[in-house]
């Protein structure tokens, strides 16, 4: 398993067509092996940034082309620092 | 690629049928900690606490949830707080930390390390009563070898545990299938 | 999932009523919440990070966030099977399989179904399978039951239970 990012744009969701395509369980957690953990959109540029748990990058691609969402760039993520907490992935 | 040696070698057949101290769970079954526990289950029912409504049952008082015996087993007052234990040993810790209590088993002595949890039995005899004190016994029950078609060998450990009142009754049974791989 | 005033009022259902392929009357619990999840581990006095912190799950455990406990599943199941049977049947044994993980968004349908019915020493033996699906109807728990059920004007089911 490994944590993914993606750095890519969705112009013009709304608060209504980000939930929609983010709230159900479904929708984040396509099957048992790929999560997507967190999305973030700025609604002022278009862009998002979202972060997967999958088996490979490949899973993460393909769910991101079921939203529709284009990528830019995909990184694997090694380290992260949250509230003061280091993990390494 | 050579086959794998099997894991259930005489070492670890020896542990069957090993069984533990048997230990008294720390205080009383008691209205709180059933209150606690009943509302975190989401489990209304007035034999839990409607003591009116429970005399009239055929159990003729306050019952307490099926296996909540197994869920009374908590760090009696003046025992080392567990969780500090447990991060000062790794601050990374899991928050259960490398824990023995009392009534542990002895581990297997095997080197497939990843544990999962393969499933659990419970028979049910009787509900603890408000004021039980609550015993246990853990016992391997059973270990068995399993060979995936990849030719991984997994071990199948069944830990019972048996549960009884201060009078001696027979609660319940629970057993527990651990998969070493 | 039945109030404390359907509990009370529950009529007993007996040997005679049940019969092979019939399916129990399904428990609905959820959108399932991070908040009920800390409070069974609080109640249980469960300190797994797995449970409450989010940040250990996904980032530790690689998991998909805090997950539901197992112990959860293992009391839902037998109060599940109590209210069916009450107020005087016996849950007298369950066996479940942990299969697939369960998180906050996962709303529940804990089922039964009867399998086999048979008279042992005057009382009602009942197996049934039995589970916990999510909303997509993937199979959190599956397992397997035995229901001890009164026959209509016959004995009593024996409390404390002795096995027929």
């Amino acid at each position: 398993m490994a944590r993914f990012l993606a750095f890519h744009s969705a112009p013009n969701l709304t608060k209504e067509t980000f939930t929609e395509a983010l709230r159900e369980v479904r929708n984040w957690r396509p099957d048992p092996r790929t999560t997507v953990i967190k999305v973030y959109y700025s609604s002022e540029d278009g862009k998002l940034i979202s972060e997967c748990e999958a088996a490979r990058r490949e899973d993460f691609e393909a769910w991101l082309s079921s939203r529709g969402w284009a990528w830019d760039n995909i990184y694997k993520v090694s380290l992260i620092a949250q509230t003061g907490n280091i993990w390494e992935l | 690629m050579p086959e794998e040696a099997t894991k259930l070698t005489n070492q670890v057949k020896e542990m069957i049928g090993i069984t533990g101290e048997k230990v008294e769970c720390w205080n009383a079954i008691e209205k709180e900690g059933l209150r606690r526990f009943t509302q975190a289950l989401m489990d209304p029912d007035p034999r839990y606490w409607d003591e009116e409504f429970a005399k009239s049952t055929r159990y003729g008082e306050i019952i307490t949830p099926p296996i909540y015996c197994a869920y009374l087993q908590k760090t009696p007052p003046g025992e080392e707080d567990p969780v500090t234990k447990a991060f000062r040993e790794d601050p990374q810790s899991d928050g259960l930390g490398n824990v023995t209590r009392p009534g542990d088993l002895p581990p297997i002595p095997t080197d497939l390390k990843r544990i999962l949890n393969g499933g659990n039995e419970m028979e049910l005899y009787k509900y603890p009563s408000l004021g039980d004190t609550v015993s246990f016994q853990n016992k391997y029950a059973d270990i068995s070898e399993r060979v995936t078609k990849d030719g991984t060998h997994m071990l199948i450990v069944t830990q019972e545990t048996r549960y009884w009142n201060h009078k001696e009754e027979l609660l319940c049974v629970t057993r527990l299938s651990l998969i070493r791989r | 999932m039945p109030t404390a005033e359907e509990l009370r009022q529950t009529r007993q259902i007996y040997f005679d009523d049940v019969s092979e392929g019939m399916e129990l009357p399904p428990y609905i619990i959820g959108p399932i919440t991070p908040t009920y999840i800390f409070r069974w581990s609080a109640a249980i006095e469960n300190w797994h990070r797995i449970h409450y912190d989010q940040d250990f799950a996904t980032n530790h455990d690689n998991l998909p966030g805090v997950v539901v406990q197992g112990t959860w599943k293992q009391s839902v199941m037998p109060q599940y099977l109590k209210n069916w049977c009450l107020p005087d049947g016996w849950v007298w044994k369950i066996s479940i399989q942990h299969r697939a993980i369960l998180v906050p968004g996962d709303t529940i349908t804990v089922w039964g179904k009867v399998t086999k019915k048979s008279e042992k020493s005057g009382l009602g033996v009942v197996e049934l399978e039995v589970g916990m699906k999510n909303q997509d109807f993937i199979e959190s728990c599956p397992g397997s039951a035995t229901v001890i059920l009164p026959i209509n004007g016959g004995i009593p089911v024996p409390y404390p239970f002795v096995a027929p």
